[in-house]
C-alpha cells in the first residue's frame, strides 16, 4: 500500500484550486454542530433535561476556561473560543469516521489534517487579539512593542508571527501524524490493531481542542489585560 | 548510497533525534508535576493545567521535526 502525505482531492473553480475533501468535511462538521445546537436549544427550561444538561455543561467548562484566564471581562470572548473549541473538536473527531465506504476521487479525513484549515483558524485568532487589544487600550496598545526595552522591538513583533505559525503547526502536526500512525498500522495489521491508536486519537481530539482554546484564551487575555506599573 | 537512500535516512533520523530532546524535558516537567501533586494533593486541577501547557510548547518542537521532514521530502521530489 502507498502512504501518500499532503495530497488532496483538488477541484479547480476557475483559477482557484480548492480541496474538496477538506472543504466537504469541514462543511460536516459546520452542521454538526449547527444541528446540535438546533436540539439542545428546543425546549428551553430553567430545570435543564437531558440535553439541555450537557450544553450547559460544555458551554460551562468553556466558560471556565475563559473566565479562569481574563476574570469577569472573559464572558465577551466567549462566543469566539466556544465556535473554535467546538469545531476544532468535531472537526478532529471526524477523523476516525470510515470515510473510505464513500467511493469518492479522494479520502476524506480530519479538515484539520490540512495545513489551510489549521492556519485559517490561527489567523482568525491572531486578527482578534490584535483587534481585541486596539478596541481596550486604543493606540496604547502598540506600547506593548516597547516592553520592557526599546530595543525588545525586533523580537515583540516577532511574537505576533510566530503565535499563527505555532498555532496552527501544532493542530495540523498531530492530527496529521494521528492519521498516518493509523495508516501505518493498517497497512501492517488491518484487523484490530489500530483500534487502541484510534481510542488514543479521540483522547487526542479533545486535548488538541483544549489547547487550542486555551492558547486563543492566553493570547486574547495577553493583548487586553491593563499592565499594572 | 544513492541519493534517495540518503534522504530515506535523513527522514527517519531527523524525527528520531527531534524527538530526544522533547522526551527528556517531558519527562523532568511530568516528574515535577508528580512531586507538586505528591506534597500537596490539593493543586492537582492546577499542576495538571500547567503541565498541559508546558508540554504543548515541548511537543511542537517534534511537530516542527516532522514538517520540515516533509517539507525536505517535497523540496527535494527525490521520494
Amino acid at each position: 500500500m502507498e502512504i501518500k502525505v499532503g495530497e488532496h482531492w483538488i477541484v479547480n473553480f476557475g483559477q482557484f484550486p480548492v480541496n474538496m475533501d477538506t472543504v466537504l468535511t469541514a462543511w460536516i462538521a459546520m452542521i454538526a454542530i449547527i444541528l446540535l445546537a438546533f436540539v439542545v436549544t428546543r425546549k428551553l427550561d430553567i430545570f435543564p433535561d437531558g440535553f439541555q444538561a450537557v450544553a450547559e455543561q460544555i458551554m460551562g467548562f468553556i466558560e471556565g476556561i475563559t473566565t479562569g484566564e481574563m476574570g469577569k471581562d472573559g464572558l465577551k470572548h466567549v462566543p469566539l473560543i466556544a465556535s473554535l473549541f467546538l469545531f476544532v473538536l468535531f472537526a478532529n473527531l471526524e477523523g476516525q469516521l470510515p470515510w473510505k465506504l464513500l467511493q469518492l476521487p479522494g479520502e476524506p479525513a480530519s479538515p484539520t489534517n490540512d495545513i489551510n484549515t489549521t492556519l485559517g483558524l490561527a489567523l482568525v485568532v491572531s486578527i482578534y487579539y490584535i483587534g481585541a487589544g486596539l478596541l481596550e487600550k486604543g493606540f496604547g496598545y502598540f506600547k506593548h512593542y516597547l516592553q520592557p526595552m526599546w530595543f525588545m522591538f525586533p523580537f515583540n513583533l516577532l511574537e505576533d508571527f510566530t503565535r499563527p505559525l505555532s498555532l496552527s503547526l501544532r493542530l495540523f502536526g498531530n492530527i496529521l501524524a494521528g492519521e498516518l500512525i493509523i495508516l501505518i498500522l493498517i497497512s501492517l495489521v488491518p484487523v484490530l490493531a489500530p483500534v487502541p491508536m484510534m481510542l488514543f486519537e479521540l483522547f487526542i481530539a479533545f486535548i488538541q481542542a483544549y489547547i487550542f482554546a486555551v492558547l486563543a484564551t492566553s493570547y486574547i487575555a495577553a493583548a487586553t489585560t491593563k499592565e499594572h506599573h | 548510497m544513492d541519493p534517495q537512500s540518503i534522504v530515506t535516512l535523513a527522514i527517519v533520523l531527523g524525527i528520531g533525534l527531534a524527538a530526544v530532546g522533547p522526551g527528556i524535558g517531558m519527562g523532568i516537567a511530568t516528574a515535577a508535576a508528580i512531586n507538586a501533586v505528591a506534597r500537596q494533593p490539593e493543586v492537582e486541577g492546577k499542576a495538571r493545567n500547567l503541565l498541559l501547557f508546558g508540554i504543548v510548547f515541548m511537543e511542537v518542537l517534534v511537530i516542527y521535526a516532522i514538517f520540515a521532514v516533509f517539507l525536505a521530502k517535497y523540496l527535494f521530489k527525490l521520494f
